[in-house]
């Protein structure tokens, strides 16, 4: 396990977002343990472009050096750095400033980066959150520091443009997820924007097809797969779990032969620290108590049956 | 070593690492769908879970669910088996965020190896010979001209796809032209993911492969090669075999050499696969599976190692239990995969209740198989009913060996891949050893016609 300091930067679009998205993906090439605030700058090298923004990460890795900087070239291709001229705009772009002790002199790769103490915009975030760069920081002059300025953390989240077009996208691919993962609430929280979709539970209000279909044969009614619907059928609705997790009785609990308000909560399944609500459905007479207070249940496992 | 052991997958790799674990000591959990109920899988392990119907989505890729049943039933371990969510980083980070030790890789390296640009990347990186092609494409001038530069024919791939989709070939400028943007929204359709890059063609390739084992102390080993030729139209393998026949001493210790760096580069713990193309006596990096695969069991054949007990070790914290020097291989292995599909029907997936199941043993013959008489096979997984192994002193013994063995495997119910495995042994191209991929599709195209 190595630890590598990584320089990021953008002048492209809205570059502080861009920074940010850079942080949060370099977790692809390791366990980022720390990462600076946003630094606005002056492009440096060729003038009539936009600022820079520019922030740093101390990320602890697994790779060779020469693994990690094709790790980083392929994350910027992937955040949609194309190929420009050198000091050209750029969308995002990843350097490793330095590499546990390296030293390391090749064609493609040196390290520690031979600019890194002339360049004010990667010490400065460097120094913010490794001591070891602090005194090449200080050392830099009054003129090299006055193009660079911390965004307040506040700025830079009232800089964040919402599209909303992704964001609705996202929101459609939270609820599928929801869906798929039988969730009935999901939330993304992130700086100034959450998302979040609900599931009406479902849960255990529908009778179950087994036990109602049982019931119509023995009433001899054919074709009868709905116990709600024929009310001359007196067909137990089972209530079942759709969650593996622990049942805790709602109190006050219930016991065979108890008559039940409509959609009273039964019992809860609490999974993953959620509580998922049984409810009664219909009002009616509780007929049986399949499981014990506070048991592990499985998915599809009966809980209550209940006679309308 | 773990306690109790969560295995998330079903079928016959689920009853595969039930064994190991039983082996170790380790008591187990199973999972499984609504679908799966009276498998053997749940009927061997421990304790049994259900954990939703039978689509996968609702079921063994419920992340919630499987997660709640690993700390009801306080399992410290999950096995995630192949398929369903062995190479989901997120899967991994979430079993650990939730205190469940993952068996198998860091969850950096399956996102490092599941991204196919990073990985071609970082093996690069590592002087690991990779297809020559492109960076994503930005346009198609820059398409027909980087083709023109590579030569035709070439490759138009989705960096988001994988196992046989999203690739198609192109073999002249126009083809290109027309292929661009239909490739482009397929898979912006499929993947979500509208980017595209290209591959020199590689003609008529051999899929070969190279076992490698990994410990959190640094070691690395490989445990040789596979042959994985006979491929389906659709790239899923159907006969594996090791060692890989028709190569020569300097290609098979070049691609141990490469698989090895390969590895080192990132460092890599538990069990992993790396897959090349061989053209000629030229090896091209295509893509390492950060996970056990179905064919691992003709590696263990002549290697004499339980590569699950391996994984188990390695993602309990303990070292590999034998360093590269102890690994000798002996003899020659090949497994056949037994589907429930029809092979003349381009091998389309059958559903349906086994009547009859009656399979094969002896000396050196292994079958892993989760099938028996009166198992429904549900229509929402994979095919595989099982794969029959030979193991004989040479490949020639294992071909014979397996021949027999097949004539021994009885399975009705549903149409499978029995025949056309037993008419592959009686191949002359194939008993003569180093067919390419394109050796299935042409021998299925063949008997259509003769029909």
């Amino acid at each position: 396990m190595a630890l590598a300091r990584i320089g990021i930067g953008s002048n492209i679009g809205d570059a502080a977002r861009s920074v940010e998205r850079g942080l949060a993906e370099l977790r692809a090439v390791g366990v980022v343990v720390a990462r600076s605030g946003l630094y606005r700058s002056k492009a440096w090298g060729v003038r009539a472009q936009a600022d820079f923004v520019n922030a740093a990460a101390l990320v602890e890795t697994e790779l060779e050096p020469h693994a990690l900087l094709a790790a980083l070239k392929a994350l910027e291709r992937r955040l949609g750095r194309r190929p420009t001229y050198r000091w050209g705009p750029r969308v995002i772009d990843l350097d490793i400033l330095a590499y546990d002790e390296a030293r390391i002199d090749e064609a493609d790769l040196v390290l520690p980066h031979p600019r890194l103490r002339e360049r004010a915009f990667a010490l400065v975030p460097l120094a913010e959150i490794d001591p070891a760069f602090a005194a090449a920081r200080d050392a830099l002059g009054a003129r090299e520091l006055a193009g660079i300025q911390r965004i307040p953390d506040a700025a830079a989240r009232t800089a964040r443009v919402v599209d909303w077009d992704e964001t609705l996208e996202r929101a459609r691919a939270a609820a599928e997820f929801c869906a798929s993962a039988g969730l009935v609430r999901f939330r993304i929280d992130e700086d100034d924007l959450a998302i979040e979709v609900r599931r009406p539970s479902r849960a255990s209000r529908q009778p179950a097809p087994a036990p109602a279909s049982e019931a119509s044969r023995t009433n001899g009614t054919p074709n009868s797969t709905n116990g709600s619907t024929a009310p001359a059928e007196r067909a137990k609705v089972v209530l079942k779990a759709e969650f593996v997790g622990i049942v805790r009785f709602s109190r006050p609990s219930v016991t065979p032969g108890a008559q039940v308000a409509e959609n009273r909560e039964l019992a809860y399944v609490e999974s993953l620290g959620i509580r998922n609500p049984v409810r009664s459905g219909g009002k009616g007479r509780v007929a049986e108590v399949f499981v014990a207070d506070g048991q592990a249940v499985e998915y599809g496992q009966p809980l209550f049956s209940i006679e309308p | 070593m773990f306690k109790k052991l969560l295995i998330a997958n079903r079928g016959e790799i689920a009853i595969r690492i039930n064994r190991a674990a039983h082996e170790l000591g380790v008591e187990t959990v199973a999972i499984f769908s609504e679908a799966d109920r009276a498998s053997l899988h749940v009927r061997n392990a421990d304790e049994s879970f259900c954990v939703g119907p039978g689509p996968v989505a609702r079921s063994y890729l419920n992340i919630p669910n499987i997660i709640s049943a690993a700390l009801i039933s306080r399992a410290d371990a999950i096995h995630p088996g192949y398929g369903f969510l062995a190479e989901s980083a997120r899967f991994a980070e979430i079993c650990n965020d939730h205190g469940l030790t993952f068996v198998g890789p860091r969850p950096e390296t399956i996102a490092q190896m599941g991204d196919k640009a990073t990985a071609k990347a970082i093996m690069a990186a590592a002087n690991v010979p990779t297809t020559p092609g492109t960076d994503i494409l930005g346009s198609l001038a820059e398409a027909l001209d980087r083709a023109s530069d590579l030569g035709y024919p070439i490759m138009l791939k989705a960096t988001a796809g994988g196992g046989g989709k999203g690739m198609r070939a192109v073999r002249t400028p126009e083809q290109l032209e027309a292929a661009y943007a239909t490739a482009q929204a397929e898979a912006e359709a499929n993947f979500k993911d509208g980017r595209l890059y290209m591959e020199k063609l590689i003609d008529r390739p051999r899929h070969l492969e190279v076992q490698v084992l990994g410990d959190s102390f640094g070691n690395v080993v490989h445990v040789g090669e596979r042959d994985c030729s006979v491929q389906k139209p659709s790239h899923q393998k159907l006969i594996e075999e090791a060692p890989a026949p028709a190569i020569g001493p300097a290609v098979r210790r070049r691609l141990h050499e490469v698989a090895l760096a390969a590895a080192r580069a990132v460092r890599y713990q538990s069990a992993g696969t790396l897959e090349f193309l061989l053209s000629g006596d030229d090896v091209y990096f295509m893509e390492m599976n950060t996970r056990i695969q179905v064919e691992h069991p003709v590696t263990e054949m002549i290697y004499g190692v339980d590569l699950i007990r391996e994984q188990l070790r390695v993602a309990a914290g303990d070292p590999l239990s034998f360093g590269q020097s102890e690994l000798r291989a002996s003899g020659h292995a090949i497994e056949c995969r037994i589907n429930a599909e029809d092979p003349m029907q381009n091998f389309a997936p059958a559903a349906g209740l086994l009547t009859d199941v009656a399979l094969p043993g002896g000396i050196g013959i292994r079958v892993d198989s989760h099938a028996f008489a009166g198992l429904s096979v549900p229509p929402f997984y994979d095919s595989l009913l099982a794969k029959v192994v030979a193991h004989a002193p040479s490949r020639s013994e294992a071909i014979d060996r397996m021949r027999a063995a097949l004539r021994d495997t009885h399975i009705a119910g549903v149409k499978t891949t029995v025949g056309i495995c037993a008419a592959i042994m009686d191949d002359p191209p194939f008993r003569e050893g180093g067919i390419g991929i394109d050796y299935l599709p042409g021998l299925v195209t063949g008997a259509a016609a003769a029909r």
